[in-house]
């Protein structure tokens, strides 16, 4: 990683796909502090205003759900068919149906994917017309890359590398979800390195831990750092923590897809009856409680079909070289499919399969979060939008003040000190 | 500049006194009110400690500054350029200083693991402070006390941050060439003349009026400077009498000066960095002693092309 950190939060950083995201947030929720502590201010002002506040405040929680989806086209009453997962489900006994019939959803594809002469969109109008599932193999192939345009080293690398995904295992934890009773996993995106992160995490908004009697278990996801030798520290922190999964290749912020294409194949194994899903950076808070009560107050529907988070919807690829996330126009042309920002989101376990075999009929792409929302989008599963899903950087001053927005589910912050943030709310 | 007061010297109360001694006190940031209300706090006592490091008399020890959560640069700096090893009889061990971290200033409990590592590697010295930039000055008193304790017969010390790139050798090939004289009173590094205080508040190096007038003396940039055990002994012994400063290479420049000594020039101490396009160039670092900063798989980079024997520069 270029920044030393554990900073490659998908998702940080991306003006375009700021601007776009801030269009569908409700304006109470945007300046956290500043809207924040005027209304601070006005509270001590005026105990008038405040009883009425009380008042309607009351007259609010008795007539609403306790939280609002962001997006008005997703409410939770307004519930799309999910006819592509019930239909998967029928197949599920039968391998060569189901990936028919993922084959044939993943034409979905074509309205996203315009035909031009780049790279990835050739890929997959290819991968498209072949009727048959993406080998994922590990043989080095020098692919094609542009005369004209600078690509990165690490770019070249996912171009030559991309396509292995057969790594194995360093650190398992083949007991982590014992039999039903695991309500939310938290699969956290750490680096080896981040020791004083995913103890920070540990400690705070990753404990495992009941809640009203539905458990929360947590893994972090870890690569290697090639020429350093981790290891025994690792070793030791797993030993205490029995939280770490970790593969055998090089932790670098392109392979976060590869990242979650084998977090996908472990969960499939090891922990197939979790309820959701919560995938995330190492560097976000989040406020555990309140995330396990809305979703625990979700319909039936979503419980089977959600993909939750931050949604940024008609993105462009970054075009500018210095970018982390540049992806040059010989390699992809045209918008992102709807995804949900890479710091954090949720999904239902029970999708986990399915976007698995997804993987299959998507051409690898490099930004992990987009990949994801491409194999959400051949599942038929739109992403919703949560105004409490903060993973695009906050302004400075309202990390560390006490009127920190109370209605934030999950924010992207940067210090390992997530305890600064424990008094903010309940 | 504080009066000293000999009835306060090693105290490690809250010495409520100072307030008085200085005309803006409460107008200072937290973190000088801090450094000043324990001025005279000194004698904290080792958490972690490694008695046996130098029982066999090294020739160069590499002591480095280093901070609790900093696990990856450590780990690089033993792989490359901090290793233990033995060329011609003389001995190059090494040691990372640390403070504490504590979990009432919201840090994460890293203290098993840094205790494992300790008890792995051999190669953590951590006091009973807590790790902050003022207390660097701290870490330097404290290491100089457990050289004088600990390390009396090492004969050259390196010490440097963890974000450096050291050519060891280098080191070594310089260290071999001084005369008995020159090697006795050896203090080098990039040396500052003519600098004084910050007067910038938003700098992490600002000082106030009301702590320092004037300018400091001559001293070594704190990335990495190279001095001779002889030196450390009597530093360590002058530390009683100059009272602790909030920046660290400036307080050992004070020291030097109280001594007598002044650090000298060595143009391979390169802690502003090498120019931009002979970063590369791996023969820009065969002749420099030590480049700052690095990252820690950088540092590895750069050492393993070092050592490549087909290297031509």
């Amino acid at each position: 990683m270029s920044d030393g950190g554990a900073t490659f939060a998908a998702g940080g950083e991306r003006p375009v796909s700021r601007t776009d995201s801030r269009k569908e947030d409700p304006p109470s929720s945007l300046p956290m502090q500043c809207s924040a502590m005027v209304r601070c201010r006005k509270f001590s002002i005026s105990i008038i205003a405040l009883l009425a506040l009380v008042v309607i405040k009351i007259f609010i929680d008795l007539s609403s759900p306790p939280f609002e989806f962001s997006d008005p086209s997703s409410s939770i009453s307004a519930e799309p068919s999910n006819s592509a997962l019930i239909m998967l489900e029928s197949l599920q006994d039968d391998e060569k149906a189901t990936l028919a019939a993922l084959h044939s959803l993943a034409q979905n594809l074509k309205k996203m994917v315009p035909f031009a002469e780049a790279y990835w969109n050739m890929k997959q109008l290819q991968l498209l017309d072949l009727r048959r599932p993406w080998a994922w193999t590990c043989s080095r192939s020098m692919a094609w890359i542009s005369p004209q345009e600078p690509y990165s080293d690490l770019l070249k690398t996912f171009l030559t590398q991309g396509n292995c995904r057969n790594h194995k295992m360093i650190i398992n934890q083949p007991y982590k979800c014992p039999l039903n009773s695991t309500f939310l996993l938290l699969a956290i995106k750490s680096s080896p390195q981040n020791f004083a992160q995913r103890q920070a995490v540990r400690e705070t908004w990753g404990a495992e831990k009941s809640y009203d009697g539905k458990y929360v278990r947590l893994v972090f996801l870890l690569g290697t750092v090639p020429v350093l030798d981790l290891s025994p520290l690792l070793e030791y922190e797993n030993n205490l923590s029995h939280d770490l999964l970790q593969w055998d290749f090089e932790d670098t912020f392109f392979n976060l897809t590869l990242k979650d294409q084998l977090f996908l194949g472990w969960a499939r194994t090891y922990c197939t009856k979790a309820k959701y899903i919560l995938k995330g950076d190492d560097d976000v808070f989040v406020r555990t409680a309140s995330i396990m009560r809305v979703l625990s107050s979700l319909s039936r529907y979503r419980h089977h079909s959600l993909y939750m988070g931050h949604v940024v919807k008609s993105a462009k690829p970054y075009r500018d070289p210095q970018s982390k996330y540049y992806i040059p126009t010989s390699y992809y042309m045209g918008m992102y499919p709807p995804y949900a920002g890479g710091g954090g989101y949720v999904f239902s376990g029970s999708l986990t399969p399915w976007l698995y075999l997804a993987s299959h009929f998507v051409f690898p792409f490099p930004i992990d979060d987009v990949y994801t929302g491409m194999c959400f989008m051949v599942l038929g599963v739109k992403p919703i939008g949560h105004s409490g899903f903060k993973t695009f950087n906050t302004p400075k001053k309202s990390k560390s003040s006490n009127c920190v927005d109370k209605k934030f589910l999950l924010v992207h912050q940067k210090s390992p000190r997530p305890r600064d943030f424990e008094d903010v709310g309940g | 500049m504080v009066a000293s007061n000999a009835s306060l010297l090693n105290s490690c109360d809250m010495d409520t006194n100072i307030q008085s001694q200085i005309k803006d006190f409460q107008n200072l940031p937290d973190r000088f009110k801090d450094f000043l209300y324990y001025l005279r706090c000194k004698n904290h006592s080792l958490v972690l400690d490694q008695p046996d490091k130098c029982k066999d008399k090294p020739f160069l020890l590499l002591a480095i500054k280093s901070l609790t959560p900093h696990f990856d640069r450590r780990q690089a700096i033993r792989e490359c350029w901090g290793k233990e090893i033995k060329i011609h009889n003389m001995t190059v061990v090494r040691v990372f200083l640390l403070g504490e971290t504590p979990q009432e200033d919201n840090h994460p409990d890293l203290s098993g693991l840094i205790k494992y590592e300790s008890e792995k590697y051999n190669d953590i010295l951590l006091w009973n402070y807590k790790d902050t930039f003022f207390n660097l000055t701290l870490k330097e008193v404290l290491f100089l006390k457990w050289v004088s304790h600990s390390c009396t017969d090492v004969q050259f010390i390196f010490k440097g941050d963890d974000d450096v790139f050291v050519n060891t050798h280098q080191i070594l090939d310089y260290l071999k060439t001084l005369s008995v004289e020159k090697a006795k009173d050896l203090f080098v590094g990039d040396v500052i003349k003519d600098a004084g205080p910050h007067r910038d508040k938003k700098l992490k190096y600002y000082i106030p009026e009301s702590l320092y007038e004037g300018s400091y003396p001559p001293y070594a940039g704190g990335g990495g400077f190279l001095y001779s055990g002889n030196i450390a002994l009597r530093l360590y012994n002058v530390t009683n009498r100059v009272l602790l400063y909030p920046i660290d290479d400036v307080y050992t420049g004070m020291c030097l000066e109280k001594l007598g000594l002044a650090p000298e020039k060595h143009k391979g101490f390169k802690t502003f960095d090498i120019e931009e396009k002979q970063k590369n160039n791996i023969c820009s670092y065969s002749n420099l002693i030590l480049v700052h900063p690095r990252k820690p798989e950088e540092m590895i980079k750069i050492w393993s092309r070092l050592q490549d024997s087909s290297l031509n520069c």
